[in-house]
């Protein structure tokens, strides 16, 4: 009894002998952010994942950017280009003086050597340029020309695309010409951009130092060095935002924010993304063949408390493309939930009591679909509609929705643009020729007017009538509801209030203006 | 265990060499079933690789350049082969050799689990010992109840409280990673603790240390308790023995009794947990490395199951089993050396 007693009183005395430590503060010129999700190799004509985004916008450079304020593309590499009026030959008029990390100068080899490595390994994002690109001419030192296959009037915001656009250096292709640089550049990065990457130290973080020779130069304020923080759970991340250990958190949840909103030294900020999330219907069988039966499914969601599932940070969908990109268009009509009109379509088609089941798949590495699933459930059961909700990986939804068969009658999905225009989001989900293993139209519907009008906003060059061809696209989408669409999937990133500069990309979220940020 | 005549030493070496020769048998056996079950997971890894948006010319390229369009005995005799030489294949996910990933992760679960380990026999049999000679007090009850906590409580769960009280309030003990930025010791193991004292790098060791305190806690709370309840239970057991009451008649001290005469018997049992324990934590660590963020092999052993990632799977496979093994075949020689009545 003594002894614990004894045991007790010296735990007391330790634990209040012990000051709390004031928080700490990292240096002013490094920044450090926490991540998630660590690269699983940083080879930019390979990687085709979000965990390498941060890493690639620092360190490598596209021929062009976009701007998602101003929807307009923008230079970067190219100082300028021009499209001759067939739409088929892009020349670009490269930046002078331009640096790679390795010392070797920027030019139109580079950019040649760069693309054409990409199209001979053909991974990945390979297909943004094989699909497209028949050659590529160096003119002379600093003019490039891209020449197309076909028109398609958005290859200029594909070539601002952060995977498998970025140019590494042709000297360091050159020095591993053997395996085309695969086994080098999984490891390193030899871009133009404002970091070079100093330490990859697997599993735990990445640092970035800035690279002195950069064309934009150092005025004004910047950070010397990112240090990247692999930190893989979500509460000890943010115990080290409150800490002072890092200076920005990206990937925690947006309904765990509440406590870090109440902390005055923490800057809370929730972006929306052009990241959607969708659930897919199988309308290559009964009773989701029938357009009606699609139509009541779509009344019988309830849009407004799906927004719960992200805490309420975002709105129902109205078409198919997020606002920020050209196509958006609010004044499109929307499904709202009313299940008298849901009961009603399947009386039409010949279900007024319900009486089936569905298959919904939802993704672990999606969680929401989980809730979104249960949230559902409760309202198809109202309508005499079973709901049998299953459990997917990444790897086993993808092997299901490659054949017909084994498509789920309702799969949860996201679809993330690969370049920032609408055709990103409509040709692959919503083409006919675009059914999976190929695309991603899980739902496997083919309308010949939807596809014919997705193939002339291909080559429409004028912006008002490809403005109004989007429309029409999304009327009829609407009509044959191929898709239930509910919300853009926004992220939260969290910040110190002394990080300042911060501009959010919407379409390549996880990724970092570092150059223009600084701390005081 | 058989028993055999003759010198214990040379009886010793040669079953050490037959568990040998049989843990090459038990590697084949695993590899194979685990070669043939990884191939009935969901999901095509050359779809996985090659990118939602690839063609399936593209896709079967890859596959061809992985190999894993050949049939499957074939692939399984290519498999079996080069391990034999050592090569244990290309990672589909990281694209990097297996062999290059295991030694990158594996490193720092050993660490991880050396010291959980270190955790469990420092506090485990101490506190079991302690509760047994106090027993039915206040301390054997109130260590019973935090046996009992410590077991019940998932780890990821401890480990966040962990973190909140000695990082988020204290501020005295770091929450992740294995060491502090710029302290990490000249790579020659791989073992951070063990690199910074062979290098004499005494500021590294202490980041180190204090990096490995929380997450060895956290691993090890749930085996401390159970090793202390064994030992309590065993030590109990032993000193009900006539040969402890005949020690104690002889006027011994009491601790000379317990440390002397009753510990060597009751340890046996415990040392059994200890090593099962260790198996565990080696293969248990994956919500304290997600915790932690420990770059351990745990998350990369779920991290290729998810993508099916069949080398990595493989390779995996095949140092768990390799170490797991290797602990059973400590533990066995260790009982010899603790009851020499124990023969091989």
């Amino acid at each position: 009894m003594k002894f614990s007693l004894l045991v007790v009183g010296c735990l007391a005395a330790v634990l209040t002998a012990i000051p709390r430590l004031t928080t700490a503060s990292t240096p002013i010129e490094t920044l450090f952010v926490g991540v998630t999700e660590e690269p699983t190799m940083l080879d930019p004509a390979i990687d085709y994942t979000f965990g390498s985004m941060p890493v690639f916008r620092a360190t490598y450079e596209r021929l062009v950017t976009y701007n998602s304020r101003t929807e307009m593309v923008e230079p970067e590499l190219a100082a300028s280009w021009e499209i001759s009026e067939d739409g088929l030959v892009y020349t670009f008029y490269l930046r002078p003086g331009v640096k790679f990390h390795d010392g070797a100068t920027f030019d139109a080899y580079a950019v040649k050597t760069a693309y054409e490595r990409v199209m001979t390994i053909n991974e990945g994002p390979a297909w943004m340029l094989t699909t497209y690109v028949k050659s590529i001419d160096v003119v002379d030192d600093l003019i490039v020309r891209i020449n197309l296959q076909h028109p398609f009037v958005p290859f200029l915001r594909v070539l601002t695309s952060y995977w498998g656009m970025g140019i590494p250096s042709p000297k360091a292709i050159a020095e591993h010409v053997e395996d085309l640089g695969k086994a080098f550049f999984r490891d390193h990065v030899v871009g133009t951009g404002p970091y070079k990457l100093v330490e990859w130290v697997k599993g735990q973080y990445i640092m970035l130092e800035r690279f002195e020779d950069y064309w934009r130069g150092w005025p004004g304020k910047h950070l010397d060095r990112i240090v990247i923080q692999i930190v893989r759970d979500t509460t000890t991340m943010a115990m080290l935002l409150e800490r002072g250990e890092i200076d920005i958190a990206y990937g925690i949840p947006v309904a765990e924010l509440e406590p870090l909103k109440a902390n005055p030294e923490i800057v809370v900020n929730v972006y929306d993304t052009y990241t959607t999330n969708m659930i897919a219907m199988n309308t290559t069988r009964p009773p989701l063949n029938d357009v009606r039966v699609r139509q009541a499914l779509s009344y019988s969601f309830d849009y407004d408390s799906a927004m719960e599932v992200f805490a309420g940070y975002t709105k129902p969908l109205v078409g198919q493309i997020p606002p920020g990109l050209l196509g958006y268009d609010p004044t499109l009509p929307r499904y709202v939930f009313d299940l008298d009109r849901a009961r009603e379509l399947l009386a039409q088609a010949g279900y007024p009591h319900g009486g089936f089941t569905l298959e919904y798949t939802w993704v672990t590495e999606e969680p929401e679909g989980r809730r979104i699933g249960i949230l559902w459930q409760e309202a198809l059961r109202k309508l005499g509609i079973e709901l049998k909700i299953t459990e997917v990986t990444v790897a086993g939804h993808w092997d299901r929705i490659s054949h017909p068969e084994t498509t789920p009658d309702l799969a949860n999905y996201r679809w993330s643009i690969d370049f920032p225009d609408a055709l990103s989001i409509l040709l692959p989900l919503y083409h006919g020729d675009y059914a999976p293993p190929v695309g991603y139209n899980i739902s496997r519907w083919s309308n010949p007017r939807i596809n014919e009008l997705i193939d002339k906003a291909g080559i429409e060059r004028d912006e008002e009538v490809r403005k109004q061809i989007l429309r029409e696209i999304q009327l009829l989408l609407l009509n044959d509801a191929p898709n239930i669409w509910i919300t853009t999937v926004p992220v939260a990133i969290c910040m110190r209030k002394n990080v300042h500069g911060f501009v959010f990309e919407p379409a390549y979220f996880s990724s970092f203006n570092f150059y223009n940020m600084y701390k005081d | 265990m058989p028993s055999f005549g003759g010198n214990p030493l040379q009886q010793m070496s040669k079953y050490i060499v037959r568990r040998l020769a049989f843990l090459v048998i038990t590697l084949l056996g695993v590899l194979t079933i685990t070669f043939f079950l990884s191939r009935i997971l969901p999901g095509d890894p050359a779809r996985l690789a090659a990118g939602i948006r690839a063609g399936p010319e593209q896709v079967e390229a890859l596959r061809r350049s992985l190999g894993l369009d050949r049939p499957l005995a074939e692939q399984y005799v290519r498999y079996i082969t080069s391990v034999m030489r050592g090569d244990l294949g290309m990672s589909i996910r990281t694209r990097r050799p297996v062999r290059a990933d295991l030694v990158e992760y594996f490193p720092a679960t050993v660490e991880l689990t050396i010291f959980a380990t270190f955790l469990c026999i420092l506090l485990g049999i101490p506190l079991g010992i302690f509760s047994a000679v106090r027993q039915e007090t206040l301390v054997d009850h109130v260590l019973r109840v935090a046996a009992v906590a410590a077991v019940s409580m998932p780890s990821f769960w401890l480990g966040l409280l962990f973190q909140l009280v000695f990082f988020r309030w204290l501020g005295i003990l770091p929450a992740t990673g294995r060491v502090g930025l710029g302290f990490r010791p000249t790579h020659i193991t791989g073992l951070y603790v063990l690199d910074s004292i062979i290098t004499q790098n005494w500021a590294a060791l202490g980041s180190c240390l204090k990096h490995l305190a929380l997450p060895a806690m956290a691993l090890a709370a749930s085996s401390v308790a159970q090793i202390s309840r064994m030992m309590r239970s065993s030590l109990l057991e032993v000193l009900s023995h006539d040969y402890v009451r005949t020690a104690r008649a002889k006027g011994l001290k009491e601790s000379a009794v317990i440390l002397k005469h009753a510990l060597r018997n009751a340890l046996l049992p415990t040392l059994t947990v200890i090593g099962l324990q260790t198996g565990v934590l080696l293969s248990g660590a994956v919500p304290v490395e997600v915790v932690f963020s420990w770059p351990g092999i745990g998350l990369y052993a779920v991290q290729s199951i998810v993508f099916v990632d069949f080398m990595a799977i493989l390779g995996v496979t095949l140092l768990m089993t390799i170490v797991y093994s290797g602990i059973n075949l400590i533990v066995d020689v260790l009982y010899g050396v603790l009851d020499p009545r124990i023969q091989y």
